[in-house]
């Protein structure tokens, strides 16, 4: 087998997120946005666990990149991913994903009647940020991207703003191994948080890291 | 003493998911024949499924995202050149691609239909077996259901014949049940065919070993299909009875297919070959009549004469023409096309730049949109090429003397796109559609046709500018596919020799 060496880009950097949640019992990936194939479409279990559809994107809409569930703990997250900490920190992207994430919000919560997802229509809806890295981020780059993106999810009442999931997927140059880590910052008063990330990260399998 | 027989294949893919989903689906095929799975992530991401029985062992990595991976092998530069295959199956050990796959989850209609065909050209022009497993019913934006389009198949058939390689059209769901993958014999079909082609590499026999009867039931399946939807695409499909008799054609495209040395060209003698004005029924030839243009443009009011004097036949009117864009996005685009044809060094005799807003009309929408469609065709088939000839030099006198053809004067294909999207004239959806046009139309057949193209409005330099000419996944095609482009102004382009004229 020959030895090829890789780039971490977005759709690595996701995929090997994506595989921890594979890995998981308790999360599905209901959605994820590579670049083709049978994945347009927002798939859930009914009550039953029988697979269907809950809603199907229109060609020109925007769609976030990851959408996981949690049956158990009754959590959506909702996921915007790139390559790399500053690509999410550029431009006007935080207001853009933030956008994708209410409107997506509207649309699952009209929902209730669906077979498929009205049973999850009052799940907590989490916005999370998922990057590429080659060294681990500071406390000081993820303070100042979580709040970017809170700054804007707190501009529309309706989404959940007590925390924001961010998942860093770390490259180690020598191994070329991918390793995820979960970070977190609540925006709950200290103590009486009611988002528990060390549930989110324990079933993940994820290390957790404020 | 015995010997586990081992295999470690490569699975590139247009991503991670497409990688993941043909192993998975491999597995299961595995599985049914008594065979172990294990899967594990190398590098924490990237799976490796290992599929063992008591006689082999088959490992399958994924690596997703073509070009996230270095060194790309060559095989696989050289093949992605001509379009992306969803997925493909590589062995480093041997530097060989076993198999490539296209899939889609949505039926393409309008253009879209045949968007990947250029992909299936590909691989067959490097005689590597290809599927394209695509929905045969799906939903349109319009919540309606469409089924799909007749082409990819008929090239598939063709290429199958032509370069002796698998080449085939999968179809799951069915009209309740539209885009569902689990409907239909396709998927089935589909991996079951990968597996059994896996198994015998693995086991160092010929990969097409045993492959014949399942290669003929998917042609029987291909022309089941294309007798039953054909007449909702065209008005004539040339060689019926063959077709209708897919029980033996089937068989007889399958020997092709493996590479047969009995495999017997007279016995498909005809076969979606489409023949000479004379040789079309009377009462398809007697249909062929000018019609009106919407926009008007001197060449394709020509063609559309042609069709009315017997010069040329079509096969429909129905040349879809999508949403009319606004007065303002044409000046725009006027606009554009103006400058970049002025980069261009003088032509001689002269060509001058004539297209303006005002020559698309109004569609009397209230939107101020304007149409874009010239003739309602965009497929016209020539007996001959000097006559054709004479029709371009009518339209655009300063093209007299200068088109030759190296073939004689033989039938041509013209394929016109009215198109007035940046940067689609070489790429998608055209770039299909010209791929599965010349192959149904005859670039290959055995009396073959010349290949010419025709863009009203798009200007040549975005194909060859000061002698060079572009690099891309359209030209590619184009280059090896038309003999010649002509744009507006009637400046005519050969890729194949790099020429403007």
């Amino acid at each position: 087998m020959k030895k090829y060496t890789y780039k971490l880009t977005e759709e690595i950097a996701r995929w090997a997120f994506e595989v921890k949640c594979r890995q998981s019992a308790d999360w599905y990936i209901a959605f994820t946005n590579p670049t083709a194939g049978p994945w347009k479409v927002i798939k859930c279990t009914d009550r039953e666990g029988k697979l269907g559809e809950v809603y199907r994107f229109d060609l020109e809409e925007t769609r976030p990149d990851i959408i996981i569930v949690n049956d158990k703990l009754e959590i959506v997250i909702i996921i915007e991913a790139k390559d790399s900490l500053n690509k999410l920190l550029a431009g006007d992207q935080a207001e853009k994903s933030v956008m994708v994430v209410a409107n997506l919000f509207k649309t699952l919560s009209g929902l209730y009647k669906s077979p498929f997802w009205g049973h999850r229509t009052k799940y907590a809806i989490v916005t999370g940020l998922l990057w590429g890295a080659k060294k681990n981020s500071t406390l000081s780059d993820r303070n100042i991207l979580f709040d970017k993106y809170h700054t804007e999810i707190v501009k529309y009442p309706q989404l959940d703003s007590r925390i924001i999931i961010g998942i860093e997927s770390l490259k180690n140059p020598k191994s070329e191994e991918i390793c995820c880590v979960m970070y977190y910052k609540s925006y709950e008063k200290n103590g009486l948080e009611t988002i528990s990330p060390a549930a989110i990260a324990h079933t993940l399998n994820l290390d957790l890291k404020e | 003493m015995f010997c586990l027989q081992k295999k470690i294949i490569e699975i590139w893919a247009d991503s991670f998911h497409e990688g993941n989903w043909c192993c998975e689906n491999i597995s299961k095929c595995a599985v049914d024949m008594g065979a172990s799975i294990s899967l594990e992530y190398l590098n924490g991401f990237q799976p490796k499924y290992v599929i063992k029985t008591a006689t082999y062992e088959l490992s399958l990595i994924v690596y997703g995202s073509y070009k996230s991976w270095s060194p790309m092998p060559t095989p696989i530069k050289e093949l992605i050149n001509w379009g992306k295959p969803d997925f493909i199956a590589y062995d480093s050990e041997n530097d060989k691609i076993l198999f490539a796959v296209e899939e889609t989850a949505a039926t393409p209609t309008g253009n879209q239909a045949t968007q990947r065909c250029e992909r299936q050209y590909g691989s067959a022009r490097f005689k590597i077996p290809y599927w394209y497993l695509i929905s045969e019913f799906g939903v349109h934006r319009d919540g309606g259901v469409r089924r799909d389009s007749i082409w990819p198949t008929i090239a598939a058939i063709k290429l199958s014949i032509i370069k002796r390689t698998p080449c085939v059209v999968l179809h799951y769901s069915d009209i309740n049940n539209p885009e569902d993958y689990s409907i239909g014999t396709g998927l089935n079909l589909l991996f079951k065919s990968l597996h059994k082609l896996l198994v015998n590499y693995v086991q160092e026999i010929d990969i097409l070993n045993g492959m014949k009867d399942y290669l003929v039931e998917q042609y029987k399946e291909m022309l089941v299909f294309l007798l039953s939807q054909w007449e909702n695409v065209i008005d004539f499909l040339p060689s019926e009875a063959l077709i209708k008799d897919s029980q033996n054609t089937s068989k007889y495209i399958a020997e092709f297919a493996v590479n047969d040395p009995s495999a017997d060209r007279s016995k498909l003698n005809g076969l979606l070959e489409w023949p000479t004005i004379a040789n079309i029924p009377k009462a398809i030839r007697d249909k062929q009549t000018a019609k009106p243009l919407l926009k008007y443009d001197k060449l394709c009011s020509l063609f559309e004469r042609d069709l009315g004097l017997g010069k040329a036949y079509s096969l429909s009117n129905n040349a879809g023409s999508g949403k009319p864009p606004t007065a303002d996005k044409i000046s725009l685009w006027v606009a554009q096309q103006k400058a970049l044809f002025d980069r261009s060094p003088k032509l001689e005799p002269e060509a001058v730049f004539t297209m303006k807003t005002s020559d698309f009309p109004d569609t009397g929408s209230n939107e101020n949109r304007r149409h874009i469609t010239t003739a309602k065709n965009i497929v016209y088939l020539y007996d001959s090429w000097n006559e054709l000839k004479t029709t371009i030099e009518e339209a655009f006198p300063r093209l007299k003397g200068k088109l030759v053809s190296p073939y004689g004067d033989i039938p041509v294909f013209v394929y016109v796109s009215n198109s007035l999207k940046p940067g689609r004239l070489f790429g998608d959806p055209f770039t299909g559609q010209i791929s599965a046009f010349s192959i149904a139309f005859g670039k290959f057949d055995p009396a073959k046709r010349m290949v010419i193209a025709y863009f009203p409005h798009q200007v040549h330099t975005q194909a060859i500018l000061n002698g060079v000419v572009s690099e891309n996944k359209g030209i590619t095609i184009m280059t090896e596919l038309t003999d010649y482009i002509i744009f507006h102004a009637g400046v005519a382009v050969s890729l194949s020799n790099g020429r403007v004229i």
